[in-house]
């Protein structure tokens, strides 16, 4: 825009907004005016000075766009003196309710709607107190060293005489305000004086005062008030030098906006009417630039009608509709400007632009259309076609540029917002302000709903989806769809229809093009139960979700939870043939968005079946053209000869795009080789029109994927390495069609199977295996597979191809390739102690995908069985719930199917141990138990009691035997696990490590600590050794040594040993949070038997949080330390927490546990105790008596556990009175514990105190209190 | 001739793996059993795992459970409580290793009504027996004499099964020391021989009386958990041939004390372990190495007695003068 300016000043007018009193109008009148200046094209900057409310900032906020650091814009010096730095830290002020004001140091920029024209503004923020110093002629000088044509300043009122003073050097004009009120009228009028007389370089002084109603010419008292006060001013002689009048009266009409708002007058009132503070305002610029500037630009009746609504003067109904036309690639603009438009307020539909449809939507409405090049061929590049009413040409149809698209159309700048270079904000800013609309202060509602804004970086988006497909093209239809049913909060929604047709393809270019507006996106293979467990175990990690459940489950919950990091996610569920695998993997609630598809009929029931046909004759042809550059009737010959089928398209495509380069290297001209292709392939198709219906894949009803694959495989025999790509192709048909990973097809064992496949040596197959990749590259080129070379790193075949594949060869070739792929899977699979070695996890990983696709569960192969044996272990070892519930599944049905009855074969009885393991791990100890014995005296039987199987089936009994609180005979087991593996493979073994651990943890658990203490701190002595220092491994049998030493009484030994093992862990870059939770949890328990009762319960409090944040309430680790802290809790004098905790902990115990488990007992004598410190007697004795005949029954009554009870139990019944009844049943156990604890046990040295204290009791000598030491429940 | 009421309530049990080799085993056990020595369960162990076991739990000269538990469940607790004997005479045989006197060969553990015994056969296998004592209820201190029969019979049974497999006798408590064999080596100078001491306790003359070369050679008192007195002849002349330049007086004396001061930890331990099988704490311990044997003599709570000998053919000889030994001084204590 060209802006004329004064060529002779070529400096800025600097007006001052004066006034003698509040409620002048004055800032009202500087917002007004800037506004009209600026619609006029005259560069202005507005100062906000007056911190009174309502300020200029106020009245312009509506029509903000931008915001921008002051001093780029004004310079350093100039930007400090007009918003000077305050020295107090930018916090917030401490009042509650503190006035609005704008943000020191920032430039505002405002919109003059309807028009390209905008105004900046600075000012003062609420916390700065006091107008800027300074030299005001240095100012002066820096603001007219600016470009700008106007400087208006709103002034403070109430102007001391320095103020005035610096007003007067400062400016050049001078604006007096003043309210309808006699004795301001005369402090403005003085004012005016003060001003004219130390403007050292002169000053033109304008009087505005307000008039509460505005009389006919001629009448009226007080306007004939204001010229009396003012009568010196405008009797000056005027007429001396040309130019501008030196003094003037504009009477201005009190506001009478029926609203609580601020109201911009330029942009309520109606233009031309004479008593309208508009009319006011345009004389007052009119008088400032000397006549130059008279009316204000007109502001559309639209923009009018919207803003008189926002400001609420308005009601809605005048308000037109606003369309937003898009064509459906922009969906993400559309549906942000949709939320936009709606939060300010207005009705706006959505209108997704194609050839021929028309739209629906009345005269009056507003359009918006996302500008881009597809909406240009459709509507016309003047957009013509957007008009509701061809005819009308008034209509208002405004472009918005959106970042992304390229439009190079002409289009006239003030019909255009552009969105390209702005943030979210300013985005908004941009679009509301042009519309006249105003956004709410305050975000409202629920935000989860406003959709996000589409070009914001830096947003982190957990995002697993396959790379977009470059060449997906239409199906705008159906991203239409599926976004609408999302949006509209219907629910999951499903896209079925045949093979080949589309519908991860869909849901693929879905995923990428909505990606913006979710915090997570995640994709789920899910043709199994397993694979959706993985998928979301994968999710778990990735949003560090846990839960005591398993990953799945957490993962779910965490989706799930109101006020979760992830509220706004999608998950897409693909190829999930049967509803069922979907059962309980699926969220229950939240904010999110569930994408299915499957080839299912919508007979499973799975939810809002959305079918998806074929591509449309369009669609296929533009796919066509867009990747060959085919005629238009080339391409529909073909897609109606592939009956628009997307992958059968998309072998043709390459088939034709090779023939093409084939024929172009045997130098037939480029344009020639493609129609040529064309030619050929229509013939070829032509020539196999007799469809065999055996080539049908499941769910297709058409043979056209088989017809074009069978072209593409005759191609490629005559292609170099071409038949190798097709027995890779054949054998990746039994593969995982979510990829197979490029290590494991180009391993040695799947290589050689390659090659006996291929009927090649395979030495030298192995010799060149470089060529591998030769052979990756050209199936890809033929489109039978896609192969990933970047991070991924993996090969992709679809499932239709995999089952054509599989389906055209003959029953015994068929029949080898299966054998060969799972004799390749075997084979890539590590030894058996690699197993147990995390450094293979990622082979497993990759494994596990192929293990149910691949029907490894199905197959005799002895290696094959070892490989899933192997496979189920390294399931096992992942420590995921979740994995391992469905690893049971699997296992188990492999058992059945394995199980010869009478004679089981070594693999069957291995399964057996690993499925016992599951059992184990998931708390069915009873299950395990029978397999392990199963297995342990069929191997003993059959292989001695020296065999390292027989070992490791005892090894599992023991713990299962554990898990049941069958303490001693757990023992006994360990003591022959221990030692058979010490025979065996010697002290150093990690399978005689582990013996070891196992046994130290069943002596304890039999209450034998000195044994557990010295089986300890052999662990720890050769962990030392064999490990070092920096182990992680050496201090966790530090933390038991520790933990033994407490037991065995030696508090000040344990105390020692258990920090110096925290101290190390914690300085370990390798150690865990598990670990430091573990030494933590032993050391407050051995703080708490030394007394230190405040630290303890300090340590137990973060402990049980730690426990429950990372493993979960339901966890054992979690539950023992709840009854510690609730100990804790008790030792601090809070007994009733303690009784609460301890009776949540006792019923999760009855729940998981066995019936008479011994830790059930435990929690049952603790509470018991924490009863008596409630002075619950009846309660204590209760619960001591129930935890006493438990432990006496399970672990017999030498037990330490079952001594302590009777210790407690004694003392519930002297505290309750009955000390006869006390006192046999305490010297008995005394007695007890003397014999087979000795003197100076723990146990004994308690039952020895109370004892005596019961004694004191009997004789009424006061002194010795009742001991009240409770068990700690270990980890088992 | 066998007790026809004895061979009626025989039951045995076979684990899973049920070896030929076992058959000839099993029949020494049961020729124990049926002898009425007053044995009444008997198991074979590999590796602490459970061969076979035999039991007499039916015949009135079983004693009657403590609890109401029923022969299987008797059986269970036998077997169970036999197997920890396993593991603790296992781990105590490496123990031993550093006293250089041999392997453990025979562990007997003795309490107010029962008697326990576990000798190793060969290798990782252990025969495991349990006997009553009879009427010893009255006494502080045990007596051996009232379980020799049993204690020989055991002993026996060792020897068989090892004969069976063609190895020589080890002589388990010294039973069969040959009195035809080698004479026992002239009295060099036993009269100018000073028993060594640590401790100041005056010693009565009936403890240094039992101890010289062909029977007791060290002891030691403790008392409260610590060491009373010790006193030996291990420098005697006449036991020259026990030492060598690997293992001297003094460093074998600081091994015994060492070990002394661990055996009422031991006797607790093993008597919990026993405790579901036989009742009451354990009064004597025998350690029966190859090279003689250790003793654990209980004599009050607090209070034990702990002997050595290095001759094993004066195990038995050693044990009965312990025993002496240990009533003088639990009566004078």
């Amino acid at each position: 825009m060209n802006i004329s300016r004064d060529e002779t000043t070529g400096v800025a007018t600097i007006v001052s907004f004066v006034s003698p009193a509040d409620d002048t109008g004055r800032s009202s009148a500087v917002a007004n005016v800037a506004w009209i200046l600026a619609g006029n094209g005259k560069k202005v900057l507005a100062v906000d000075w007056c911190p009174k409310t309502p300020r200029v900032y106020d009245f312009l906020r509506p029509v903000q766009v931008d915001a921008v650091a002051a001093d780029q814009r004004l310079g350093e010096e100039l930007a400090a003196v007009l918003t000077p730095a305050t020295d107090a830290p930018p916090v917030p002020p401490a009042t509650v309710i503190a006035p609005v004001a704008p943000e020191q140091g920032i430039l505002y920029r405002y919109a003059v709607s309807g028009s390209t024209a905008t105004f900046s503004m600075v000012g003062l923020g609420a916390s700065t107190d006091g107008l800027p110093t300074g030299d005001a002629a240095r100012i002066r000088q820096l603001l007219q060293q600016t470009d700008y044509d106007y400087v208006l300043i709103d002034a403070p009122v109430d102007l001391s005489a320095p103020g005035i003073t610096h007003s007067a050097v400062l400016s050049d004009v001078a604006v007096v305000c003043m309210p309808p009120r006699r004795l301001s009228v005369q402090h403005a009028a003085g004012l005016a004086k003060e001003l004219q007389q130390r403007a050292t370089g002169g000053i033109r002084v304008l009087a505005a005062p307000t008039l509460h109603e505005f009389p006919e010419p001629g009448h009226g008292g007080s306007r004939d008030y204001v010229r009396q006060a003012f009568a010196w001013l405008l009797e000056k002689p005027a007429g001396d030098a040309p130019g501008p009048a030196s003094a003037g009266i504009v009477e201005v009409p009190a506001h009478n906006y029926d609203t609580f708002d601020d109201v911009l007058s330029v942009l309520a009132d109606e233009p031309d009417d004479a008593n309208s503070p508009l009319t006011a305002y345009e004389r007052i610029t009119e008088w400032i630039t000397g006549g130059e500037v008279t009316r204000a630009a007109p502001v559309p009746e639209r923009i009018r009608r919207r803003y008189r609504h926002a400001v609420l003067l308005e009601p809605a109904e005048n308000l037109g509709d606003i369309a937003v036309a898009y064509d459906p690639v922009d969906r993400p603009w559309a549906d942000w400007i949709g939320g936009q438009l709606r939060r300010a307020g207005v009705r706006s539909h959505l209108w997704a632009v194609r050839p021929g449809a028309q739209p629906g939507f009345g005269p009056e409405t507003t359009v918006l259309a996302v500008l881009s090049p597809d909406l240009a061929e459709t509507a016309g590049t003047a957009l013509a076609g957007l008009r509701p009413n061809a005819a009308d040409l008034s209509a208002e149809v405004l472009g918005v540029l959106v970042a992304g698209e390229a439009w190079r159309e002409p289009f006239g700048p003030e019909r255009v917002v552009d969105l390209r270079a702005a943030d979210a904000v300013r985005a908004q800013s941009l679009l509301l302000s042009q519309l006249g609309l105003i956004a709410p202060a305050q975000p409202a509602g629920d935000l989860r709903n406003v959709p996000r804004f589409p070009a914001e970086a830096d947003r982190r988006v957990r995002f697993n989806v396959p790379p977009r497909n470059p060449s997906f093209v239409g199906r705008d239809d159906y991203l239409e769809r599926l976004r609408d049913h999302l949006t509209s909060e219907d629910g999951p929604v499903t896209l079925t229809g045949g093979a080949g047709v589309g519908k991860s393809e869909l849901a693929r270019e879905f995923a990428h093009r909505f990606a913006y507006d979710y915090d997570v996106v995640w994709w789920i293979p899910a043709q199994d139960r397993e694979t959706v467990q993985t998928g979301l175990g994968a999710l778990a990690n990735e949003i560090k979700a846990v839960d005591s459940t398993g990953a799945a489950e957490a993962a779910l919950k965490a989706l799930a939870a109101a006020d979760g990091a992830f509220q706004r996610w999608l998950l897409i569920y693909d190829n999930a043939d049967d509803a069922d695998v979907l059962t309980g993997l699926r969220p229950r609630d939240g904010a999110g968005h569930v994408l299915i598809t499957s080839r299912d009929d919508g007979s499973s029931g799975l939810p809002s079946p959305l079918e998806v046909a074929a591509l449309t004759g369009d669609e296929s042809v533009a796919m066509l053209r867009r990747v060959l550059g085919i005629s238009t009737e080339d391409a529909r010959s073909i897609a109606v000869a592939l009956e628009h089928l997307p992958l059968a398209l998309r072998l043709a495509t390459a088939w034709m795009r090779q023939r093409a380069l084939g024929l172009e290297r045997g130098g037939v001209p480029s344009l020639e080789a493609v129609g040529q292709g064309v030619r050929e392939l229509l013939a070829a198709l032509d020539g196999q029109s007799d469809e065999d219906p055996g080539e049908r894949i499941p769910g297709s009803h058409t043979s056209s994927v088989a017809r074009v694959l069978r072209i593409t495989l005759a191609a490629l025999r005559a292609t170099p390495f071409g038949e190798l790509a097709i027995r890779l192709a054949e054998l990746s048909a039994f593969l995982s069609p979510e990829g197979i990973g490029l290590p494991l097809l180009r391993s040695t064992s799947m290589l050689t199977q390659l090659a006996a496949a291929s009927g090649w040596d395979a030495d030298d197959l192995l010799l060149d295996a470089g060529e591998v990749d030769l052979v990756l590259t050209v199936g890809a080129r033929f489109a039978l597979y896609d192969v990933d070379w970047g991070h991924g790193s993996a090969l992709r075949m679809h499932r239709a191809i995999q089952v054509l594949l599989r389906g055209a060869a003959p029953e015994a070739e068929r029949c080898e390739r299966h054998r060969q792929v799972l004799r390749g899977l075997a084979g890539y699979a590590p030894t058996d102690p690699e197993a147990d070695d995390s450094r293979y996890a990622a082979v497993f990983d990759e494994l596990q995908q192929h293990l149910i696709p691949s029907g490894a569960l199905e197959s005799d192969d002895r290696t094959v069985r070892h490989w899933v044996v192997k496979q189920v272990r390294h399931l096992y070892l992942s420590n995921d719930s979740d994995a391992w519930r469905s690893a049971l599944l699997l296992a188990t049905a492999a058992c059945e199917r394995w199980d010869g009855g009478d004679e089981i074969d070594q693999l069957t009885m291995r399964m057996f141990v690993q499925t016992a393991n599951l059992h184990r791990a998931l708390g069915n100890y009873q299950e395990a138990l029978l397999l392990d014995e199963r297995v342990l005296s069929e191997q003993r039987r059959r292989y001695g009691l020296r065999h390292f199987r027989t070992l490791v089936a005892g090894r599992g009994r023991g713990g299962d035997l554990r898990g049941l609180g069958r303490f001693e005979d757990a023992l006994v087991e360990d003591q022959a696990t221990f030692k058979g593996f010490r025979e065996l493979v010697g002290d150093d073994h990690p399978n005689t490590r582990m013996a070891v651990n196992n046994l130290g943890i069943s002596f304890l658990l039999t209450g034998d600590a000195p044994e557990a203490l010295r089986l300890a701190r052999l662990e720890r002595d050769r962990r030392m050794l064999l490990f070092g220092p920096e182990d992680p491994r050496t201090w966790r049998a530090s933390c038991q040594v520790g933990t033994c030493e407490r037991e065995v009484g030696a508090y000040d030994l344990s105390l020692a040993t258990l920090r110096e093992a925290l101290a190390r862990i914690h300085e370990l870059p390798t150690g865990s949070l598990l670990d430091e939770l573990r030494i933590n949890r032993s050391l407050a328990v051995t703080e708490r038997r030394l007394g230190l009762t405040i630290p303890a319960k300090k340590r137990s409090t973060e402990t049980y949080s730690g426990y429950v944040k990372n493993l979960g309430e339901d966890h054992p680790l979690t539950r023992g330390s709840l009854l510690s802290l609730a100990t804790d809790y008790y030792r601090a004098g809070d007994a009733g927490i303690a009784v609460k905790s301890a009776m949540r902990c006792l019923r999760g115990y009855e729940r998981k546990l066995a019936p008479g488990h011994p830790f059930t007992a435990v929690c049952s004598v603790d509470l018991g105790l924490f009863q008596r410190g409630m002075k619950e007697f009846d309660q204590a004795v209760w619960y001591g008596e129930r935890g006493l005949r438990s432990l006496r029954a399970k672990l017999g009554d030498a037990h330490p556990w079952t001594l302590a009870a009777t210790t407690a139990q004694a003392g519930h019944l002297a505290a309750r009175g009955d000390v006869d009844g006390a006192l046999p049943m305490q010297e008995e156990a005394h007695g007890v514990a003397l014999r087979y604890l000795g003197r100076s046990h723990p146990v004994t040295v308690d039952a020895a105190a109370n004892l005596t204290a019961i004694r004191a009791l009997r004789d009424g000598t006061p002194g010795a209190a009742l001991t009240d030491t409770d068990i700690d429940v270990p980890q088992s | 001739m066998t007790d026809p009421e004895l061979r009626d309530a025989l039951v045995e049990e076979t684990a899973e793996q049920d070896v030929p080799g076992f058959l000839k085993k099993r029949d020494l056990c049961r020729g124990l059993l049926l002898s009425g020595c007053g044995v009444y369960h008997v198991a074979h162990y590999t590796t602490g795992v459970l061969d076979f076991a035999l039991d007499l739990f039916a015949h009135p000269s079983a004693p009657p459970p403590d609890d109401e538990a029923d022969p299987p469940q008797r059986r269970e607790a036998h077997r169970r409580v036999g197997a920890q004997l396993v593991y603790r005479a296992s781990e105590l045989n490496r123990r031993l290793g550093e006293l250089h006197t041999g392997a453990l060969i025979r562990t007997v553990v003795q309490t107010r009504t029962g008697l326990v015994f576990c000798n190793s056969v060969v290798g990782n296998e252990h025969v495991v027996g349990f006997a009553a004592v009879p009427g010893a209820d009255a006494e502080a201190v045990a007596d051996p004499s009232r379980v020799s029969v049993v204690d020989q019979a055991a002993a026996h049974l060792a020897t068989d099964l090892r004969r069976l497999l063609r190895q020589q006798s080890q002589n388990p408590g010294g039973w069969d020391a040959d009195p035809n064999g080698e004479p026992a080596p002239a009295v060099a100078s036993a009269d100018d021989f000073q028993p060594h001491r640590t401790g100041s306790t005056t010693l009565d003359g009936a403890v240094t009386a039992a101890l010289h070369p062909g029977g007791l050679h060290y002891l030691s008192h403790h008392r409260m958990g610590d060491q009373a007195w010790a006193v030996d002849v291990l420098g005697h002349p006449d036991l020259d041939q026990f030492f060598n330049r690997g293992v001297t007086v003094a460093d074998r004396r600081d091994r015994y004390q060492r070990l002394a001061g661990d055996l009422s930890l031991l006797a607790l331990q093993v008597g919990r372990d026993l405790r579901r099988a036989v009742a009451g704490d354990v009064t004597r311990l025998v350690l029966d190495v190859e090279m003689g044997a250790v003793y654990y003599y209980r004599l009050s709570p607090d209070d034990y007695l702990v002997g050595v000998t290095l001759e094993q053919d004066s195990v038995a000889v050693a044990d009965a003068e312990m025993a002496t030994v240990a009533r003088r001084l639990s009566a004078a204590g």
